[in-house]
């Protein structure tokens, strides 16, 4: 109970960076952190104390749930490839506008 | 002050909300029903031991197959963010920055740890059936490992297009070998061999699959970092 | 065990809640990511700790540290190519605007364009310094935007020489 909150608490600081930082690296990391404290809420839910990993040995033992792993890992992959998609768009923002503060782009985009 | 303290008080909102909604589960520890099953007949099933390798390269590898589209999707869209002219810089470059020289050290040290880089990425790919890893955390691997060559001058080369053509062949030798099952069992994206044969020739498959997503995804990665590294020369 | 990881996670986020210095950030989202890596190992999920640690840990923080290397260039614009600035390493401005920018650790990208529009150019093309000379007194003039940060510290830097006259300029009204 005490681990399930405090991955919930993990997931709310990454939404408050995300929507309070004012650099959009910092926005890009925060999405990061966000999606590890997703992931992590995920595996501990289907975690079993005394369970072993889904690798087939011939130690024995009750396996972990399988499934949420492998989706977990696509999570992973895809979450990359977002980041370094928004990173290279940052370059490109930072070559236009000059700068990466949410608050100045906003205003030149109100300009234009 | 005011913005951010009703943006406390809301987020406050919703972790007291997901608590109490979650509070259930902590004690109950839920088990997917597909789950079970891939753990009681995954290994007769798919010859794999890692289960999690079986769900990924088995029963589910129209989606990870696509999974590995995506990663071409995205190194597609940063060659063509970086090549378009429309937000390039506007001028030509007249001279080159002077760049500070790598130190001797890293050079050395990237050297060594080069192959042994590679050696690693390849163990993780081969053997991702057996224990943990697999294609995709190989390839991430590998690329890691060509990154660090881009510190050992002879080995550097900036071509991303002989690159690009091979992960499209891959994604489609992927693609292909995912429907080499339709014709030997009648369905599609399985193992090509059926369920009688020896599991160590059905690892054959595997092994293909896992090497042919690993070359995929450093070949990606590995795109998208040098046109990282070229953007705006 | 496990509370001390997770105290050890919230408080590298509290720490990048309130980090500054984007290189410092990107640091402690690695170590982050290592321990997190670390959770989901004791959480016996072995596949995603280590696509966790290759992808967290060692790929994504060089992206960043890429991406944040690229966003530190300081563009210069010349419409004098003579011997006080030139394409030459020895021309007495340049090996100003180099010191300058090697004390800051920015990367000198220079042009040299003799017909082009300064009007407009700082907001639409990125620049940080335009060069020209003048018809009236025979001094170079240095042209920078009010918004940026650096012009304060470049104006100290240049106070000496007689050969440079400083120019300020808001924004959206360029002096031409």
């Amino acid at each position: 109970m005490l681990q399930l909150s405090l991955i919930l608490l993990m997931i709310g600081l990454g939404l408050y960076g995300l929507a309070t930082s004012r650099h959009l690296i910092k926005s890009i990391i925060f999405l990061n952190v966000l999606e590890a404290a997703v992931i992590l809420f995920f595996l501990r839910l289907f975690y079993l104390p005394e369970g072993t990993a889904p690798i087939i040995t011939s130690l024995g033992g009750e396996a972990v749930d399988p499934l949420p792993q492998a989706l977990m890992i696509t999570t992973i992959v895809i979450g990359a490839s977002v980041t370094a998609l928004a990173l290279m768009m940052s370059i490109k923002i930072y070559h236009q506008y000059g700068t990466l503060d949410w608050k100045i782009l906003l205003e030149k985009e109100d300009n234009q | 002050m005011i913005k951010k303290l009703m943006l406390l008080l809301m987020f406050g909102f919703i972790f007291l909300y997901a608590l109490t909604a979650t509070a259930p589960l902590a004690d109950s520890f839920p088990e997917t029903s597909i789950g079970e099953t891939v753990i009681h007949r995954g290994y007769d099933e798919t010859a794999s031991k890692n289960l999690v390798a079986a769900i990924l390269l088995d029963y589910r590898l129209f989606d990870s197959i696509f999974e590995a589209g995506i990663l071409l999707i995205s190194a597609a869209g940063v060659l063509y963010m970086s090549r378009s002219s429309g937000f390039s810089k506007p001028f030509p470059r007249a001279k080159e920055a002077a760049v500070p020289k790598d130190s001797d050290s890293i050079l050395a040290v990237s050297r060594i740890l080069y192959p042994f880089m590679l050696l690693f990425g390849f163990y993780i790919i081969v053997f991702g059936d057996l224990s943990p890893g697999g294609g995709f955390q190989g390839g991430v691997i590998l690329a890691t490992a060509r990154l660090i060559s881009v510190y050992i001058p002879e080995k550097a080369s900036e071509n991303t297009d002989p690159l690009n053509r091979l992960e499209k062949i891959l994604f489609l030798c992927l693609l292909s070998l995912g429907l080499i099952s339709l014709f030997t069992r009648g369905a599609p994206f399985t193992n090509f061999f059926s369920g009688s044969v020896d599991p160590e020739f059905r690892r054959l498959f595997l092994v293909l699959l896992n090497l042919l997503i690993g070359l995929k995804v450093s070949s990606g990665l590995t795109i998208i970092f040098i046109r990282f590294i070229k953007e705006g020369k | 065990m496990y509370l001390i990881l997770y105290g050890l996670i919230i408080f590298f986020i509290i720490i990048m809640l309130r980090e500054k210095e984007s290189l410092r950030l990107i640091i402690y989202f690695a170590v982050f990511s290592l321990l997190m890596s670390v959770l989901y190992f004791l959480y016996h999920a072995y596949d995603v700790a280590l696509a966790e640690i290759a992808i967290g840990s060692a790929l994504l923080p060089l992206f960043f540290i890429i991406a944040l290397g690229k966003q530190k260039n300081f563009v210069v614009v010349s419409r004098v190519e003579d011997g006080f600035f030139s394409e030459k390493e020895d021309s007495p401005g340049f090996k100003l605007l180099e010191r300058f920018t090697n004390s800051f650790n920015l990367t000198l990208d220079i042009f040299f364009e003799h017909h082009m529009h300064i009007k407009g150019a700082f907001r639409e093309r990125n620049v940080d310094l335009i060069i020209v000379k003048s018809h009236r007194d025979g001094k170079y003039v240095f042209i920078m935007k009010k918004s940026s940060v650096l012009h304060h510290k470049l104006q100290r830097l240049l106070l000496e020489d007689p050969r440079i006259r400083f120019e300020v300029v808001e924004e959206d009204e360029i002096y031409d």
